[in-house]
This record gives C-alpha cells, sequence and structure tokens, in this order.
C-alpha cells in the first residue's frame, strides 16, 4: 500500500525538473507558449509510462549486456509513434513544438526512469512512479507555459487576454525569462519542501517526547 | 578454464536486441498504417456523404422534369383537340356555304327558264 | 575562407546551442564541477555530437528521405545517437577510468543528452549537406564547451558566496546564473553580429 507514496513523492518533494534537475531543456524552449507546454507534458507522460512498463515486465530475460540498447528501442519507438499520433490529432501546436517531440526520447527523465527505476523494481512501483514523474513534469510545463505566455504575449491557449496588443513583460518569452522563471519555481519548491521537512521533524519529536513521558 | 567464445559472449545479446528492433520497427509501422486507414475512411465518408448530396439533388431535378413533361404532354393534347375541333367547325360552315351557294344558283336557273 | 570562420562565429556566439537554444542545460548543471572537467566533458560532446552527425546523416539521405519514411526518422536516429554516444562513452572509460567513475551514474548524460539529439535533428531540418552538419556540429559542441567551462567559474562563485538566501541554494542560484549567461550571450551576439556585418 505505500507503492502510491512513489507517485506523490514525484510531484513535490523529488519533482524531476525543480529538484533532479532532469528535464531543463524541453522545460524552458518549449513553454513559450501554453498549449506546446502542455502537448509536450502529455506526450513526456505517455512515452515514460507506456516505455516503463516493457522494461519492468521484462527485466528478468534481457541478459545484462542489451539492456541499455534494447531501452532505447523501446523509447524510441514509442516517441516515433506518440509524434504520428500529436502530428495527426493537432498538428499546429505540433509544427509550434518541432524538433521536441523527437527530443522526448533522450529526455533525462526518461532515461532515468526506464533505465534506472523499472529495471530493478516490480511493475506496481514501476507505474506509480512513472505516473508520479510524468505529472510532476507535466505540472511543471503547464504552470511556466501559463505564466510565461500571459505575462509575454498576453494571450492564453490562443484567446488573447487584454484588448489589444499588450503584453506585460516580453522578456517573459525570451529564453532567460525562461530560466528565471524556472529557477524562481525551484527555489518556491525547495522552499515548501524544507517547511514541510521541518513540520514532520518537530512532528516526530513531539511523539519521541510523548514516549519518553508516558514510558 | 576455456574462455567464453565469441557467441557466447555477444550473440544472445545481438539476437536479443534485434528482436526489439524487429518488433519495435513493426509497432511503428503498424501506427502508421493504422493512422492512414483512419485518414483514408475519413476522406471515403466525406465523398460519400458529397455523393449522397449530390443523388438527391439529381433525383429532385428529374421529378420536376418528370411532372414538367406530363404537364406538357396534356396542354399539347389539349390544343390539338382544340385545333381538331376548330377545323371541323370550320369544314362544317365551308359545307352549309357551299350548300347555301348551290341553293342560289339553282334558284337563278328557276328563274331563267321562268322567263 | 572567411565564410568558414564567419559561420563557426555564428555557430558559437549567436546560435549558442546551450545559450540560445536551451538544448544542454542539463549537462551544464549536472556535470561542471571545475573548468578541467568542464573541458574534458564539453570534449566529450564535442565528438558524441560529430558522431552523431556522421552516422545520421547518411541514413536521412539514402533510406529515410527517398523512401518517404518520415515516419521512421526519430526510431532510426536515435540508437545511432546512442551509439554514438556509447562509443565516446567506451573510449572515455578506457582512457580515464578515474576520471569515469566520479561521474558515478550521471555518465550517460554525455551520450544521451538533449544536445547531441538535437543537433543531428536540426541538421536535417535545416537541410545541411554532408560536410555543413558535421561542421554544424563541432560548432555547437565548441559553443556547448565555452559555455560549460565560463558556467563552472560561475559555479564556484556561486558555492563559495555566503549571502544567497536559504531558499535559494544550490540548483535554483544555477539555474538563475545561466539565465543571466544566458541574456549576456544574448547582448554579446548582437554587439557581434553588428561587428561582423
Amino acid at each position: 500500500m505505500n507503492d502510491h507514496k512513489f507517485f506523490t513523492k514525484k510531484i513535490l518533494t523529488e519533482n524531476p525538473v525543480l529538484v533532479m534537475t532532469a528535464g531543463i531543456c524541453p522545460a524552458v524552449a518549449v513553454t513559450e507558449s501554453a498549449s506546446s507546454g502542455l502537448l509536450l507534458g502529455c506526450g513526456t507522460l505517455l512515452v515514460l509510462f507506456l516505455s516503463s512498463l516493457p522494461a519492468t515486465l521484462m527485466k528478468n530475460i534481457i541478459p545484462e549486456k542489451a539492456v541499455c540498447a534494447s531501452h532505447m528501442i523501446i523509447i524510441a519507438a514509442f516517441t516515433a509513434v506518440i509524434q504520428m499520433i500529436f502530428y495527426s490529432w493537432f498538428p499546429q501546436v505540433t509544427e509550434e513544438v518541432g524538433i521536441f517531440i523527437p527530443l522526448i526520447a533522450v529526455n533525462c527523465i526518461v532515461i532515468e526512469s526506464v533505465n534506472g527505476f523499472a529495471r530493478n523494481n516490480p511493475v506496481l512501483p514501476t507505474l506509480f512512479n512513472g505516473l508520479g514523474t510524468g505529472t510532476g513534469f507535466l505540472l511543471v510545463l503547464i504552470l511556466m507555459g501559463i505564466i510565461r505566455e500571459s505575462m509575454g504575449e498576453g494571450t492564453l491557449f490562443g484567446y488573447s487576454l487584454f484588448a489589444g496588443d499588450m503584453t506585460l513583460m516580453p522578456f517573459a518569452v525570451l529564453l532567460p525569462g525562461g530560466f528565471f522563471l524556472l529557477s524562481l519555481l525551484a527555489a518556491l519548491n525547495k522552499h515548501i519542501n524544507r517547511k514541510t521537512r521541518q513540520k514532520e521533524k518537530n512532528m516526530t519529536n513531539n511523539d519521541r517526547e510523548e514516549e519518553k513521558i508516558s514510558s | 578454464m576455456k574462455e567464453k567464445s565469441f557467441f557466447d559472449k555477444y550473440m544472445v545479446s545481438l539476437a536479443v536486441i534485434i528482436c526489439f528492433f524487429v518488433v519495435s520497427a513493426g509497432l511503428v509501422f503498424g501506427t502508421h498504417k493504422l493512422l492512414e486507414y483512419a485518414a483514408l475512411q475519413k476522406v471515403v465518408k466525406e465523398k460519400e456523404r458529397t455523393e449522397k448530396i449530390i443523388c438527391r439533388n439529381s433525383l429532385l431535378l428529374l421529378k420536376q422534369h418528370v411532372f414538367f413533361s406530363e404537364n406538357s404532354k396534356k396542354a399539347i393534347k389539349a390544343a390539338k383537340e382544340k385545333e381538331e375541333q376548330e377545323k371541323k367547325k370550320d369544314k362544317e360552315k365551308d359545307k352549309e356555304k357551299k350548300d347555301e351557294d348551290k341553293k342560289k344558283e339553282d334558284n337563278k336557273e328557276k328563274d331563267k327558264d321562268n322567263e | 575562407m572567411k565564410e568558414i570562420i564567419v559561420v563557426m562565429m555564428t555557430m558559437v556566439l549567436l546560435d549558442n546551442i546551450v545559450l540560445a537554444k536551451a538544448l544542454g542545460a542539463c549537462p551544464l548543471i549536472k556535470l561542471s564541477a571545475s573548468a578541467g572537467r568542464s573541458a574534458a566533458v564539453g570534449l566529450a560532446v564535442t565528438f558524441a555530437m560529430i558522431g552523431a552527425s556522421l552516422l545520421t546523416w547518411p541514413i536521412d539521405r539514402y533510406w529515410v528521405s527517398p523512401f518517404d519514411l518520415e515516419y521512421f526518422r526519430i526510431f532510426l536516429f536515435i540508437p545511432l545517437i546512442f551509439l554514438a554516444g556509447y562509443l565516446v562513452t567506451a573510449v572515455l572509460k578506457k582512457a580515464a577510468p578515474s576520471y569515469w567513475e566520479s561521474m558515478g551514474c550521471t555518465g550517460h548524460l554525455i551520450s544521451a543528452n538533449c544536445a547531441v539529439a538535437g543537433i543531428a535533428f536540426i541538421n536535417i531540418d535545416q537541410g545541411l549537406t554532408y560536410f555543413e552538419a558535421v561542421y554544424s556540429a563541432l560548432g555547437a559542441g565548441l559553443g556547448f564547451t565555452g559555455a560549460m567551462v565560463i558556467f563552472a567559474g560561475m559555479k564556484y562563485k556561486i558555492d563559495n558566496a555566503n549571502n544567497i538566501p536559504e531558499a535559494f541554494r544550490g540548483i535554483p542560484a544555477y539555474i538563475m546564473a545561466l539565465a543571466i549567461l544566458s541574456m549576456v550571450f544574448i547582448g554579446v551576439s548582437q554587439a557581434a553580429s553588428a561587428f561582423i556585418s
């Protein structure tokens, strides 16, 4: 029953982008518009989930020397499938995202989850870990995309928010603005994690004191 | 102790990798064909819809044409009958006129004989 | 001759693969411990990029484009890029085993990272010839190495500073430094392009 912890852990305390610094390249370059961020986040989640399943089901069958190569082949195949599906259903947003859909396959998050986690753990924790990592990544991408697009271009998913051509802060759509926002989000995440950990420490200290008093 | 031959060391892994490659290539190819088929079905459905509409339109035009042509046939028939009746009337008139003329001529001859 | 130099300067300064296209940020932040290490990692990544371009361009020219197999491109490229990176890491393991061990399990970041794969796909997108593709990979690798060496210096200063707020210590500060470096490069590249033209 502790398996679902693998899911919740990945969203805040071990967020792949903000804490493990694993998927920064797409997180900054793609979130210039919220819809491309949403699309890439969904694509990464799907590829992660779909490729960790065969990796964990066949971890006893594949010989040691062939593990890395076969994982790469599985990931590449699922990325190609996802690209075809996205191109046929959402052609305009896929054109915007451009080369970052093929780059899902070499995203550090996907490789670490499949090669590092799915290789050594049973099925259910891998499922939860894959879902959690992908969801954490997706949430960060959506948040960054919404903030950058609404401040930098005055639109949100294509619908303009302000009357006329007003933009609050065009810096947000440029690359340095993306890094800047990412560092702010990482600092916020670190602050929240620290406060949570302090709270938990205080609670365990109180428990220990109560035990001492009662015994 | 005999060293592991090249076959033992690498062939199994290579075979596994090639297996994965073939299966994954099949997956990619299959998805492509599936999406192509779905796009083709969409185009075929659209074409069928357009053809249905065209068929319905041409059927309506045909009915209209038949209706008008029947009406026109009746009108032609009625006009022909009217013409025939008028011809008959004309003929009778001509006959009556001829009879009158003949009578007048007979009367003239009678008058001449009497003198 | 002048065009070649100008193109190289463009690729290193104006179109730097990390600071203008955000394609190599993961290894930049994780693997730049000191200037010497950064130079070594940058060199390895350059070789991986050149190898990836060498291997993937012929496949696209003779296998993908003539037979309209666009959907197969990712599936064919990624294993080749991985192979190029694997060769580079194998050479690195043999040449400097202690260094390899000190990198720990982040070694695969050299072989399969966004920069190496990005260059392979960008070469196809821009429709370059074989020589131009390999040359652009070399330029991108040199730009990456330069950015990494500069970032190593910045990292040293950040680690030794003692007035950074608690929440910003560590990774948030590194990403902020990357943002400032990127801004500086945009300014420098504008000045350089004005100087060249």
